[in-house]
Parts: structure tokens; sequence; C-alpha cells
């Protein structure tokens, strides 16, 4: 009825700001083999682990107004069984390094 | 007289009274519901017999009359001193059972119960405790007659406590904050797991998920609630906040 | 003692406690093995619980022997010859610590709070004060306690002398402490009243104020204080070590700040080199900064400070080294203390999010707007790091709720009113929804109203806010027995309200609406206004109600603002397609400033101007501004500014009292000073004012009266005038932030005031106007 039409009328949406910011110079610092805290003292506790994939970490940095995003980067690092770093994946890796030497490491594995 | 402390009127009348006779008139007064009165008299016991089975119950009882005086603190004051006092006071179990009832502190005015404001709605930190509390009755007396309704306010606190983290995950979603729903619907599954709450939990985290472009983890989701909630509704069409109030309407 | 494995425990001296208690706190059983260190931790926990003066344990063969002496029950517990702090305050104090009537009677509690108390009258400078306990023994193992207080005389200071002291008078320096020399008025301040704490904190302020006029070395090199020998009076001398005095040399930052640009800092260095240094602007720069650095997740970031002072130029530069520890994020928020509210109302205001950055400036902002809703005391956020994960933080926000309701159901027999039958219920907050509705039910020989609105401020989630009201207003004072006017209106509408947020501090509200106005005249003593318009525009009257208006609020409080302004933009209007057509615009500005820590200057001011269009040529007199009273300038009746005159009626008799037309112009302005009512200093329920208010209403026109009987005495022409119509006045006001809704008192003084003016001193207002 009209009250959803007037609910259309466009006002102050409010930026809504989510998950890790990344480092881009700390993301390309990453080695394979870390172990789990090695990479938590590098880029922080990952905002968003998903209880059902023990094995994995998300960093995820969304900014959105009014659910369209204006800001995305996301970067997932997968673990193997007794927790080191065997895999990344995610646009923070493809973002163009700072100044430092490339790692060792091939964006998309 | 000799000291020459204001002596008011109740410590005059019962001076000379037994102990058996200050707890009766005492008790007397809390059946008949003025309890400042009982309060008084239960203190002059305490201080004049404070040894035996009397000023034992005699604590419990300034507490009980404290609950009805609607004086929480001093209630809740009173049960820790009995706790303190008597640990292993046969009526231990009731007075866990009270403290929760005092920690649970319901608004039993008139108001409250025209909105039915359920118990998922108010400030979790009083259900947490009470529920605490409720829980030490059940693991220490689990015969006592209390246990039973202790157990089914515990399942009904467990409820409220998983409602409110789903309440805010909610408003979360309406908001868009994705990675604060997912964070709160990840709490009711992993602290609340056998409430009602659980499997709309699963759904926001399947729809929030989808919303931040994590769609393995999306399906992966959805096929943990297909396992738990065969014939949820979430599985056809996706979650949406079907239970906010319209904007005209304000009682639940 | 060799362990052995014990057979049997036994108590002895138990009269009190249950044994099984005292089983319940041993460390050991039977069965247990039994050794030295176990005998030292049984009497350890025995002690602990605070019912033993004293604990013995013996062996007897594998028996283990506990003799135990327990501690009495206080029966009676009484305070005498408290005098500057009453027996009873004494007694509350005291039970804090253990000591009350029916509670174990533990020596060592008694010493320590003697020796709280003690300090207690020192701080009020009873120096030579002599408590003496007495406890005697009673039967049943219980003791009967009393204090006897002896204050003794006050310890006042006689004298403070400074001595070093060049730059500053020791009276400048005895200004800025709290303690002073006796003086007339040290009876009601007692600020004679010597305390060492009180020295220190004095001491400290002196140090500050050299500090904050450029006294960078500024030392306190020695204070003595000596005291007559009844220690009655005490002489206090500081001698002070003033150093050079500085000027602000170059302030630079340094240090490793992350994403935060440096330059962003730099420009919060707001300090003109050359100028004296000021100790207190460089705290607030630091306060800048790590506000500036929590603002992007540095929650612990903290600011190292390094004078480096040149001795001959006797400039100092600074380094300010910023260390910015890790980046925090937020997990949760927990909400408490909202009982009755509902989580949402109160979550949906806060601009901080879960799992995001910690953002400092985002969450004072929330603090802000859940104090403008008005329905909390205060809002607290305390920051609480996460057990196991260093960047994660909770945020626990405790609030404390108040009635937002007012109720007012009202009788009362106004002189011209007859008895008044009113009922009104307007709750903000309704059923903690967040969501405000008022009913208001009025019923008088004159007056019928009859006002339904609700407003949900979050229509959508972004706090577009929907609304409507529905009123019917009658108003016949024919029926009045004072001065009865024969005519009566009734007005019927509604109307659709709606508020757009369209920034973080601005709103824009619209509200479309219809409105029925009905003039009836009957018999000759219509007044001649209302017979006019009838005369113009017919009785009965459609408006299409339009209002368009921007707002924008960032004071920090609803109920107790302190700074910050709100300022609004108005046009009303009666819309093309109604009988009547006019426009009203309307301007308003509301400022706070905080002179210092309970007090606050506002400033206040309104311009507006309104006219008819189209097919109504002028205004109708009930769209016209018109001033005076509360919220305008107090001390002039209600209405009563602007044009006035007296209503001729068709049989030529005048009124007794003259009305006024009102005005197409409005300028009012007020200066207030806003302090909280002394002795309820700390919640915010009473607030007193002086104020200084000036207004005027006017049409530009010029009546003449010829020969008419007019308020202006005998002048022929009276032009109405910004000039002409001004009035002044100035006064004392009381608001009380009631239960019952908010409650307004002032008493002014009118200024200058014209003989046609109509006073009124005294005005109060109950509960929000409808």
């Amino acid at each position: 009825c009209t009250t959803a039409k007037l609910a259309q009328i466009p006002s102050y949406k409010l930026k809504i700001v989510q998950g890790n910011e990344l480092d881009q110079n700390v993301v390309n610092s990453l080695q394979p083999g870390m172990s789990r805290e090695q990479v938590q003292m590098l880029l922080g506790t990952p905002l968003l682990r998903d209880p059902f994939h023990a094995n994995r970490w998300d960093y995820v940095f969304v900014v959105t107004r009014a659910s369209h995003v204006e800001e995305e980067k996301k970067l997932t690092l997968y673990f193997d069984a007794n927790g080191n770093l065997i895999h990344a994946e995610g646009d923070a890796l493809t973002a163009q390094p700072q100044p430092v030497p490339t790692t060792l490491f091939t964006p998309s594995e | 007289c000799a000291s020459t402390s204001t002596v008011d009127k109740d410590s005059q009348i019962t001076q000379d009274w037994s102990v058996q006779r200050l707890y009766n008139e005492a008790h007397d007064e809390l059946m008949h519901r003025n309890y400042t009165h009982a309060e008084k008299l239960y203190e002059i016991l305490q201080s004049r017999f404070p040894y035996g089975s009397y000023a034992e119950q005699a604590q419990l009882d300034t507490a009980y009359a404290y609950y009805k005086d609607d004086e929480n603190d001093k209630a809740l004051a009173a049960i820790e001193q009995f706790q303190r006092l008597y640990p292993q006071h046969p009526n231990m179990d009731y007075a866990l059972y009270l403290k929760a009832l005092i920690q649970l502190n319901e608004d039993k005015s008139f108001v409250n119960k025209l909105a039915k404001q359920d118990w998922s709605d108010r400030d979790p930190k009083a259900n947490r405790e009470a529920y605490t509390t409720f829980a030490q009755l059940v693991e220490y007396f689990p015969q006592s007659k209390y246990a039973a309704d202790a157990r089914d306010k515990m399942q009904k606190l467990l409820d409220a406590l998983g409602g409110n983290e789903l309440s805010v995950a909610r408003y979360y979603m309406k908001r868009g904050a994705w990675l604060a729903a997912v964070g709160r619907a990840q709490t009711v599954i992993s602290q609340y797991q056998n409430t009602p709450n659980v499997e709309e939990a699963l759904a926001i985290m399947v729809s929030a998920y989808e919303k931040l472009g994590e769609q393995k983890l999306s399906d992966d989701t959805k096929r943990v609630l297909a396992q738990n909630f065969p014939n949820s509704p979430y599985l056809q069409s996706p979650w949406q906040d079907h239970n906010a109030i319209p904007w005209w309407r304000y009682w639940k | 003692v060799e362990p052995f494995t014990i057979k049997d425990i036994r108590v002895e001296g138990l009269q009190r406690t249950a044994p099984t208690t005292v089983f319940s706190y041993l460390p050991v059983k039977i069965g247990d093995t039994f050794n030295d260190a176990e005998g030292a931790e049984i009497i350890k926990k025995l002690y602990a619980t605070g019912f033993f003066d004293d604990v013995r344990v013996e062996t007897m063969g594998n028996q283990v022997l506990l003799t135990v002496v327990e501690r009495p029950i206080i029966s009676s517990f009484d305070v005498t010859g408290g005098k500057s702090i009453n027996n009873n305050d004494i007694k509350k104090n005291l039970s804090n610590f253990g000591l009350g009537q029916s509670r174990v009677f533990n020596p060592a509690t008694l010493e320590q709070a003697l020796h709280g108390l003690q300090d207690a009258y020192h701080q009020r400078g009873k120096n030579a004060v002599k408590i003496t306990p007495k406890v005697t023994r009673l039967e049943r193992n219980r003791v009967a306690l009393e204090l006897k207080i002896d204050e003794g005389p006050t310890t006042t200071i006689k004298s403070i002398n400074f001595s070093g002291n060049q730059q500053f008078s020791a009276h400048t320096l005895r200004n800025q402490m709290s303690l002073s020399q006796k003086s007339w008025t040290s009876w009601l301040t007692r600020d004679d009243r010597y305390s060492d704490s009180q020295l220190q904190q004095d001491l400290d302020k002196i140090n500050n104020f050299y500090q904050d006029h450029g006294y960078l070395n500024f030392r306190i090199a020695d204070v003595k204080v000596n005291s007559s020998e009844d220690k009655t009076a005490q002489m206090i001398n500081i001698s002070v070590n003033e150093g050079s005095r500085y000027r602000w040399g170059k302030v630079t930052i340094s240090g490793d700040t992350r994403e935060v640009p440096i330059d962003s800092l730099q420009k919060l260095v707001k300090i003109k080199q050359g100028k004296w240094y000021n100790r207190s602007k460089m705290i607030d720069i630091i306060k800048a900064i790590q506000e500036k650095m929590g603002s992007s997740g540095y929650a612990f970031c903290q600011v190292d400070v390094r004078p480096i002072p040149n001795e001959q130029t006797h400039v100092v530069d600074f380094v300010l080294n910023v260390v910015p520890d890790r980046k925090v994020y937020v997990n949760q928020i927990n909400i408490t203390g909202n009982n009755k509210t509902r989580d949402e109302v109160l979550r949906r205001e806060l601009r901080q999010m879960e799992r995001a950055p910690y953002d400092v400036s985002k969450i004072n902002r929330s603090k802000e707007r859940i104090q403008q809703l008005g329905y909390f005391d205060n809002a607290q956020v305390d920051v609480k790091p996460v057990a196991g994960t260093p960047d994660q933080v909770d945020l626990d926000m405790s609030v404390k709720e108040r009635s937002t309701g007012s109720i007012n159901v009202g009788a009362g027999w106004a002189q011209d009113d007859g008895l008044l039958l009113s009922a009104g219920i307007s709750q903000d907050n309704l059923f903690g929804t967040g969501k405000s509705a008022s009913l208001q039910l009025s019923r008088s020989k004159v007056n019928q109203v009859a006002a339904l609105s609700f407003t949900d401020p979050y229509f959508t989630p972004d706090g577009v806010s929907l609304g409507y009201n529905v009123y019917y207003r009658g108003y016949n004072p024919s029926k009045s027995d004072s001065n009865s006017m024969d005519y009566k209106t009734t007005t019927i509408g509604a109307a659709m309200t709606m508020g757009v947020p369209i920034t973080e501090y601005d709103r824009v509200n619209f509200s479309l609406g219809a409105e029925h106005l009905a003039v009836n005249l009957y018999g000759d003593y219509a007044p001649q206004r209302y017979a006019e318009f009838v005369q113009k525009y017919g009785k009965d009257n459609w408006i299409f109600k339009g209002t368009v208006g921007w707002g924008r609020n960032t004071t920090d409080s609803a109920l107790w603002p302190t700074r910050g302004y709100i300022m609004n933009a108005n046009i009303d209007s009666g819309l093309p397609g109604g009988d009547l057509q006019y426009y009203s615009l309307s301007h308003d500005q509301r400022w706070y400033f905080p002179v210092s820590k309970n007090f606050t200057v506002m400033l206040y001011g309104q311009l507006g101007y309104a006219d008819g269009y189209g097919k109504t040529k002028d205004l109708p007199f009930m769209y016209a501004f018109n001033g005076g009273g509360l919220g305008s300038v107090r001390g002039y009746e209600s209405g009563t500014l602007g044009p006035k005159y007296f209503n001729r009626y068709s049989d030529g008799s005048y009124s007794s009292d003259s009305s006024s037309y009102g005005g197409n112009y409005i300028a009012t302005a007020t200066a207030e000073l806003l302090f909280p009512f002394p002795g309820i200093k700390d919640q915010h329920t009473v607030r007193l004012s002086m104020f200084a208010d000036a207004g005027s209403v006017w049409d530009n026109k010029t009546y003449n009266y010829f020969d008419e009987k007019n308020p202006y005495g005998g002048s022929k022409t009276h032009k109405s005038s910004f000039g002409n119509e001004v009035r002044y006045s100035a006064g004392l006001a009381v608001t009380w932030l009631s239960p019952m809704g908010p409650l307004k008192f002032s008493y002014a003084y009118p200024i200058h005031k014209k003989p046609e003016d109509q006073l009124q001193r005294f005005q109060f207002q109950l509960g929000t106007t409808f």
C-alpha cells in the first residue's frame, strides 16, 4: 500500500563497515607453512570463521551503504591438519603489492 | 533503661518473648503481607537468639520478605549471607530457588503483563544470572521439590537468551551488517543448540553469506540446515524478517 | 608430626556454627592423609570463613582435634555523639564493614572501621576527634557494641601564605585553592576546614595554574603546616619555585601512525608559536590525537610527550611520539539496564557495528544519539578486552531507564473556564518499542480538546519516521463567566507527518493534512476581529495544511544539553485549493556553550514572517505570530505582545481587557545561564537558570483610533513597528524533569514596560503542551 512506497523515499543511509582491514604489505609477506599463531600475529584475528569449515580462515573487509557495496576486499586462507598455511585466495592478494619483494606465493594457486 | 540507644516500640514489647513466639509472630506478619514489620521482628529475633534453627529460618524468611517487598538488592544480600553462614543447610535448595527468582527480577507490574513482553526482549544479564543459579540448584539438589520448576525455567531462559541473540542477528540483517549477523547467528548455534532458534539462525547465515558473496559457505550452511530441518520453510525461500511488527502497531 | 590417615575429626567449642558447616570448609576428610601442611591449610581455611577468633589443630593418634573459639554475634550496635556526621550515617557506613546488628563481631574489622571513621572526621577538619568503642559481653556468646564519639573542636585555617611567588600574588594563588582562610562566608562554605587530602589537591591545582601560564619547570619547593597547641588553628606556608616562563616552540609529531596520515594529526596541533606555553592545551592536543587514532581502530594508542626546553630563549619545542599499539576490532556490543526498552530500540541508534574496526568517534556519537532519545538518564560505554584475542574488544553499554510517560489528569477551576476536566497520557517509549503516542482529552465550559498523535521514529531501518495526528478543538468563550464573547470556533483536522534524515545530524520534516474551521457568531458581543473574519471569509473554511521543515541537532542530550546547537527552518502553509491560503516562514537557533562542569550558557533566537496569498488578501488572525509567556518573552501574558486593541461590541461597549492582533513579523532572543539546583548535583532532574528575554511581534500597520477607546491612552495613532512593539524582561526559571513530565516555572521582571502591557510575572507550564 502507499506506506510501502513511502518507505522508498531517499534518505541518509548509514555507511556500514564490517570485517578486518588488511595491510597490503603484511598480506604480501604471508608464507606457506606459517602456523595459525604466526598468521594471527600478522593479520590479526579473522572476524569470519565458519563453524563448519575449521581449516579455513576468512579475512573479509566490506563497506556498504544501503546494501550496495562501496568497497570490498577478501582473503581466504586454508590450513592443513596440523594448522600450517597451505593455500590462499582472494582479491586481497591480487591488489598490486607495495614496493616490497614479491612473495614466493603465486596468487591463484 | 540502661543503654542510652533509642529503644523502639517493637523491641520493648517483645522484651521477654521466647524465640518460638518471636518466630511465629514474625511468620504471621509475613503471611499477612505486612513485610516491613515482619522484617523488623526477624531482625530482633536474630540479634537476640542468633543460634539454632529459628535464626537460620529467620534469615531465609527475611530474604523472602524483602523479595515480596520489591527490595531486590536487600533480598539478594540476605540470601548470600544465608549461603555464607549455613552452606550445608537442609533448605539450601529453597534458598537457591528464591535467589534465582530475585535475580530474574521479573517486572511483575501490570503494564508489563499488558505488553506481554517476553523474556528474550529484555536485558540478558538478569536472565543469565538467574540461569546459573537455577543450574546450581538442579546440580546440587536434583531431587528437591523445586528442581522440576527450576529445569522448566532454565529451558525457558535458554530459549530467551537464544532469542535475544537471534533478535540482534535479525537487526543486523535489517541494517546490512552481514558479518555481525553471522557472528550472532553462530553464537546461537554454538551456545543454544537445543532451542527452537537454531533453525532461523542457520537461515540467517545462509542469507548473510550470500550477501557477502561467500557462495560456498552459503551452500554448505544450507546443506546443514537441510540435514537438521528437512522441511524448513527457509529451504525454499531465503530468510526474511517476518516477525517485525508493522509501523502503526506498538503492542506485541 | 608424621603424616597419617585420618580416622576421625572432632571439633570443640562450637555453639552457633553447625559441625557440618565446619566440615564443608575443611580441605581434608576422613581417610585422607594428614600432615603439617594440611594442618596449616585447615587453619587458613577456617579463619577465612570469618566465623572464628581462634583455631587450634591437635592430633591424638590418628584423630584430628580442632578447638575453635567462635566469634560472638553483635546483638546491639549504637553510635552516640556524632554531630557533623550524624549517627545513622555512621551506622549505615560501618555496616559495609560488616559491623551491624546480628553480624559476626570481628575485632580486626572494628579497628579498620574506626580508622576509616577517623579519616572521615579529619576530612571535615575535626583533627582532634576521639572515638571510644565499648564492647560488653552478653550471654549466648553475644556482644553489645557501642561507639562514643567526642568530635572536639574544628581546626580551621588561620592563614595561607606563599613565598617565592614573584609572578602571581598570594591572593590569586589562594583563589585557585578550595581551602581558604577563615572568612565571613566560612560558616556556610566550610572552606576553612583543614584536611591533608584537600591540601594535596590544592597543591596540584596551583601546579596546573602555573603550568597553564607557561611556567614549564614550576615546582612546589616545600609546604609547612604548623598548628596551634590546642589543634584549633592551622597556619599553612607554601614556598614555590617558579622557574622562567616559556613560550610555544615547534610541536612535531613522530612515531608510526599507520594508515592515519601524519599531517591530519599535525592539523590537530592548534597552538601559535610564540604564545605562552599552556599545559592544558597540550593535554587537549594529545587527547585529540588519541581520538583521531582511535577512530581508525587504534584503541590503545599512546602519545609520549618529550619537551625540549631552550634555557636561553625560554622557548620549548615538543616531540609527540605516537605509539599506535595494535588495531582493534569490536567483537560484541552488550546492552544492559534496558528492563523495559527493547534491545533494537537502542541498537539502531549505534553507529559502531559489531565485527567491525573500533572507532571511538562512532562510539561517542552512539552515546550522544542514545541520550538524545530522552528515555535514559545516562548511557555509559565500557571497553572490555576479549579474553584470548588481543585485538578484539567487547563494548558494554549500560543505560538507566527513566519513565518517559507523562500522565496528566487534571481537574481545576479556572476563573473564566469553569470546571476543567482534563486527562492526557503521553508515552515516548510505548511498551519499550521506541514509538511515541499521546492522547489528550479535556473538557471545560469554554474549551473542549480531543487530540491523538502517534509516531514511529523508525518506519524504515534508516530512521525515516512516520506518524499521524487527529484533533478536535472546540472554543466557546460565550460560556465563560468573566469576559464572555458571543462566538464559537470548532476545528477538526487530521495530518500525516514524516521525518527524513538527510545527513547524520540533519532531518527534513513534512506534514500534510486537512482542517475544517467553523466560526459561529451570535448575540451582539462578538469581537470585531471575528466579525470581520466571518464577513470576509465566511463561517466555514476548509484548509489544506502543508508544512516542510529542515532541522539540525548536534546537542549532546535531549534532557540536559550542555553543548551543541539546534537549528530549524520551517514553512507552514494553507495550500491552494483550500479556502484560506497563507504561508508562515520561521527560523530558530538554540546554542549551548559549556562554561564550566555544571554551568551552561544557552542562546536562543527566532525570526518569522507570515502572510496570506492568492484568495486570502491578508493573514487570517489565527495564523499570525503572537508572543509573550514561556518560550517567548517571559513576564508578559502569553499572546499579548504586538499591536493591541479593545474589543468593540456591536452595542458600542468595549471589553475590559485589551487583546492583541498578533503580527506578520516576529523576532525573539533569549540568553540564559543554566546550572543544576545546588545540592542535587549528580542526577539531572532540576535545572535553575537566570535569563534575559527580548522579543517583538509587529505588522508594520498604522492603527488610527480617532476617538475610539484604545489601549495606548489617548494617542490617536499607533504604528506597529519592531521598535514600538519590542519588550524586554529578565528573571529566574526552574525546570524540573519530573516523572510526570517536564515542569517549568519562571519569575520574570519586565524591563521598561508600557502601560498597555498585560504583565504576568510568575508563569508555569505543566507537562508538554498539546
